[in-house]
C-alpha cells in the first residue's frame, strides 16, 4: 500500500534535479513524468557502475568504458516484455534495436572513456557501447550502427 | 591394350580428374574468400556519410550563427548554438579517429579535417565570447567556416568519386573472380559428370560382377547340394561355413539343427583329439589329407575322407572336408579279392594236378624205360641160349647124340621156363598194380608160413643155409597167407640170388605192441645207399645187381602186398656187408589198404 501510494504520488521515480541526460519512454514500471522517465547525472550515477574494455571502429586502440548496464537501467525502471528499443541521438540519428539482443550482448550506457567523462564534443554524454572484442557476432557493420553516441532518448516498445 | 591396363588407365584418369576437381574447388574458394575479405574491408560509404554529417553540422552551425548575428540572441538560441557547436566538433572528431580517420588519411583528405578543426576551434573561441557578451560573431570566422564547409563538401565529392572508382574497380575484380569461379564450377561440373559416369559404370560392372558371382555361387551350391559326397567347409576357427545335405545323410548332426556358423566340434559334439578334429587341424596347417576306406563305427558302411586346405593368397583361409560313401566300391573290391584268392587256389590246384600228371607221366616213362631195359637184358640171354642151341642142333643134325639132344633141349626148356617166369611175374605185378588181386585176411600162423617158404627155397638152392629165429613170434597173426608167403618168398629168393654160399641167410622176427617184423638178412652185394628209395620201384635194378638174373619186380610186388596189409617193406644195409629187408605188418587185424 505504501509503495502504491508512492507510485501514485510521483510515478515511482523522483524527479531529476540536474540537467536531464536521458529520457526513457514507453511502458515503464517507474516514471517521473507523463511520458516516462527523465534521468539526470545523479540518478544514473546511483545505478551500479559497470566497466568494459574493448576496441571500437571509431577510436584508436582499446578503451576502457564505464557506465550503467542497459539491463540494470531497465531493471531499475521496471521494464518488462519489451521487444524493441528506439535509440535517438542529439543529432536526430535514430535506430531500432531488438530489446533482447541489446541486453544479451551486454549494452552499456558509457559515460566515461579511459577514466574521462564523455562530453557532447566527443561521443557523450552517453554512448551505447558493447564488449565488441570478445564477441565476433557483433563485429559487423550492421551491429556497429547500434553504437549510438550522444544518446538522449530511448523508447521502449 | 589389355583389360587390366585399361582399368589402370581409367583409374589413373579418375584420380587425376578428382585431383583437378579438388584443385579447381580450392582455387575457386580461395578467390571467393579473397573477394569476401575485400568486401568486408570497404569503408567508403561510412566515410562519405561521416563527411556528410560533418558538413551538415557545420552548415547548421553556420545557419544558427547567422541567426544569432541577425538578432536572434535569446538564451534558447545560445543554447542551440552551443549544442550545434558541440555537434560540429564531435562530427569532426568522428572522422579524425578510428577506421574513418585512417580511411580519410588513406584518401589524403586528413588535411581538410585538420584545417576544419583548427578553424572550428577558433570559431568556438569567438562564439563563446559572443555568447557571453551577447555580441556578434566576427564575420571572418563565419567566412572561414563556410569555406571549411565547402571544402568538406569538395572532400566528400572526391571521396564519393574515389569510392565510385573503387567500387567500379572492385566490381571488375568481382566480375573477373566470378567468371573464374563460374569456369571453375563448370569444370568441376564436367569432372563431376565424368566421376558420376565412372561411378555409374563402376556400379554397373559391380552389379554384373555380383551377378556373375551369384551365378557362380548358385552353381557351386547346386554342385554342393547335388554332390553325393558329404562336403563341409570350415574357417580358421573350425567354424562351419558350408555344409551339404549329403553330409547330413552320411553324418547326421546329433541335435539336428543347422551346422553352418557353428563350430564343427560343438555341432557334432566331437571330443578333443577326434580324428576329424586332427584332420581339420592338419589341413589348416596346409596339408592335404586322405584317409582310405574304413568302416563307420556302429554301421555297415565304409567311407573315405579327404581334406584340402583353402588358400587365400599365400595363407590358408580355411579347409574343406569331403566324406565319400565307398561301401559299394569297397564291397566290390573285397569280392574281387575273394575271387582272386579263389582263382589263385584253383590255379594252384590245377598246377598241382598238372605237376602230378607230369610226375605220373615221368614215372610211366621211367617205368617204360625200366621195362624195356629189363626186357632187353633179361629176355635176350634166354633167347640167345634158345637160338644158339637151335643153331647147334641144325649144324650137327644127325650127328648129334640123343644125350646131347636131351641136354640141348633141356637148356632150351630152361630158357623158355625163365622167359615164362619173367612174363608171369610181369603180368602178376601188372595185375597187382591194377588192383586186380584181392586181399583175404585171416588168422594164420606166420612162423609156419616162414618155415614153409624157407623149405621151398631150399629145394631150389640146396647149397644155402638158413638161420631161422622166430621165438618172439606170437601164435597167430591176421594176414593174407598167400600174399605174405609171396612177400617172404620174394625176400628169400633175393637173399639167395644176391649172396653166395657159404654165407647163411638169417631170418628173425620181432614183435612189439603194434607191429610184427620179419627180417631177412644176407651177406650179399648189398646196394648203394643212394639207390635205397628206388629199390622198390618197378623194373629197377640196383647197380650192384648187374649180371644177376632178375626183373626188378620182386621188391615192388613185396612192398605193394605189405602195404595192402597196412604195413611196409624196407631195406637196410648191414654192418659188415650185405643187406636186411624188413617186412612189417600190423599185429592186430590187418586193415585192408
Amino acid at each position: 500500500m505504501f509503495l502504491a501510494a508512492t507510485v501514485a504520488c510521483a510515478g515511482g521515480l523522483a524527479a531529476p534535479t540536474g540537467p536531464v541526460l536521458l529520457t526513457v519512454a514507453g511502458k515503464l514500471g517507474k516514471t517521473n513524468h507523463d511520458n516516462g522517465a527523465s534521468l539526470d547525472e545523479a540518478m544514473l550515477a546511483a545505478l551500479p557502475r559497470h566497466r568494459i574494455e574493448t576496441s571500437t571502429p571509431w577510436t584508436d586502440g582499446p578503451n576502457v568504458f564505464e557506465g550503467v548496464l542497459l539491463s540494470d537501467l531497465f531493471d531499475f525502471l521496471g521494464v518488462k516484455d519489451a521487444r524493441t528499443l528506439r535509440a535517438v541521438a542529439l543529432n536526430e540519428y535514430e535506430i531500432v534495436i531488438p530489446f533482447s539482443e541489446a541486453i544479451d550482448h551486454g549494452a552499456l550506457l558509457a559515460m566515461y572513456m579511459d577514466g574521462k567523462p564523455l562530453t557532447r564534443r566527443d561521443k557523450g554524454p552517453i554512448w551505447i557501447v558493447y564488449p565488441r572484442d570478445g564477441n565476433p557476432r557483433i563485429q559487423d557493420e550492421r551491429h556497429d550502427a547500434r553504437w549510438v553516441w550522444q544518446l538522449v532518448r530511448i523508447e521502449v516498445r | 591394350m589389355s583389360i587390366a591396363a585399361r582399368k589402370r588407365t581409367i583409374s589413373g584418369m579418375t584420380g587425376v580428374i578428382v585431383a583437378a576437381c579438388a584443385l579447381l574447388l580450392a582455387f575457386a574458394l580461395h578467390r571467393l574468400v579473397q573477394t569476401e575479405t575485400e568486401l568486408a574491408t570497404g569503408s567508403g560509404e561510412s566515410l562519405l556519410y561521416a563527411l556528410f554529417q560533418a558538413h551538415d553540422e557545420e552548415q547548421r552551425l553556420i545557419l544558427d550563427a547567422y541567426d544569432w548575428n541577425g538578432g536572434m540572441r535569446s538564451t534558447g538560441q545560445a543554447e542551440k548554438l552551443r549544442l550545434q557547436m558541440d555537434l560540429a566538433i564531435s562530427r569532426l572528431d568522428v572522422v579524425s579517429h578510428g577506421t574513418l580517420g585512417r580511411a580519410l588519411a588513406d584518401a589524403r583528405e586528413g588535411g581538410v579535417i585538420e584545417a576544419a578543426r583548427v578553424n572550428l576551434a577558433a570559431f568556438d573561441g569567438s562564439l563563446q565570447a559572443a555568447l557571453s557578451q551577447a555580441g556578434a560573431i566576427p564575420q571572418p570566422r563565419l567566412q572561414e567556416l563556410r569555406a571549411d564547409a565547402s571544402r568538406l563538401k569538395a572532400a566528400a565529392t572526391r571521396v564519393f568519386l574515389a569510392e565510385r572508382e573503387n567500387i567500379g574497380a572492385q566490381r571488375d575484380r568481382y566480375s573477373a573472380v566470378l567468371w573464374e569461379a563460374i569456369v571453375a564450377v563448370l569444370l568441376i561440373l564436367g569432372c563431376g559428370v565424368f566421376i558420376v559416369a565412372r561411378l555409374l559404370a563402376s556400379l554397373r560392372s559391380a552389379a554384373r560382377a555380383e551377378d556373375a558371382l551369384r551365378r557362380d555361387r548358385d552353381f557351386s551350391n547346386l554342385l554342393l547340394e547335388s554332390s553325393g559326397d558329404g562336403v563341409i567347409a570350415f574357417d580358421l576357427k573350425g567354424r562351419c561355413t558350408h555344409w551339404n545335405p549329403a553330409m547330413g545323410t552320411l553324418f547326421p548332426v546329433p541335435c539336428g539343427s543347422d551346422v553352418v556358423g557353428r563350430l564343427v566340434r560343438d555341432a557334432y559334439g566331437l571330443p578333443e583329439g577326434h580324428i576329424i578334429l586332427n584332420m581339420m587341424r592338419d589341413t589348416l596347417n596346409g596339408q592335404s589329407l586322405h584317409m582310405p576306406a574304413h568302416p563307420v563305427p556302429g554301421g555297415d558302411r565304409y567311407v573315405e575322407k579327404f581334406t584340402r586346405p583353402i588358400w587365400s593368397g599365400k595363407v590358408v583361409g580355411g579347409g574343406i572336408l569331403f566324406i565319400r560313401d565307398v561301401t559299394a566300391a569297397h564291397l566290390a573290391r573285397m569280392q574281387l579279392v575273394e575271387h582272386r584268392d579263389q582263382l589263385e587256389t584253383t590255379v594252384k590246384e590245377r598246377t598241382r594236378d598238372l605237376e602230378e600228371s607230369l610226375e605220373r607221366e615221368t614215372r610211366l616213362r621211367e617205368l617204360y624205360k625200366g621195362f624195356v631195359s629189363m626186357v632187353s637184358h633179361q629176355f635176350r640171354t634166354p633167347l640167345s641160349i634158345v637160338d644158339s642151341s637151335a643153331q647147334r642142333m641144325i649144324r650137327r643134325g644127325k650127328d648129334m647124340s640123343e644125350e646131347e639132344i636131351r641136354e640141348r633141349a633141356g637148356k632150351i626148356r630152361m630158357a623158355i621156363l625163365r622167359l615164362t617166369r619173367l612174363v608171369s611175374s610181369t603180368l602178376n605185378a601188372t595185375k597187382l598194380d591194377a588192383g586186380e588181386i584181392d586181399i583175404a585176411v585171416r588168422r594164420c600162423d606166420l612162423g609156419k608160413l616162414v618155415v614153409e617158404a624157407c623149405d621151398r627155397q631150399k629145394e631150389t638152392s640146396p647149397d644155402r643155409r638158413f638161420h631161422i629165429e622166430l621165438d618172439q613170434l606170437s601164435d597167430w597173426v591176421s594176414c593174407d597167407p598167400l600174399l605174405i608167403e609171396q612177400v617172404i618168398a620174394n625176400l628169400l629168393s633175393n637173399a639167395v640170388k644176391y649172396s653166395s654160399a657159404p654165407e647163411p641167410i638169417e631170418i628173425t622176427a620181432a614183435v612189439d605192441d603194434q607191429w610184427v617184423e620179419i627180417r631177412v638178412s644176407d651177406r650179399g652185394v648189398g646196394f648203394p645207399e643212394e639207390e635205397r628209395d628206388k629199390l622198390f620201384d618197378r623194373f629197377f635194378r640196383a647197380s650192384t645187381a648187374l649180371g644177376v638174373e632178375g626183373t626188378g619186380i620182386g621188391l615192388h610186388v613185396a612192398r605193394t602186398m605189405a602195404r595192402m596189409h597196412g604195413g611196409d617193406v624196407s631195406a637196410l644195409l648191414r654192418d659188415g656187408g650185405g643187406s636186411t629187408f624188413i617186412l612189417r605188418i600190423p599185429k592186430g587185424e590187418a586193415s585192408a589198404a
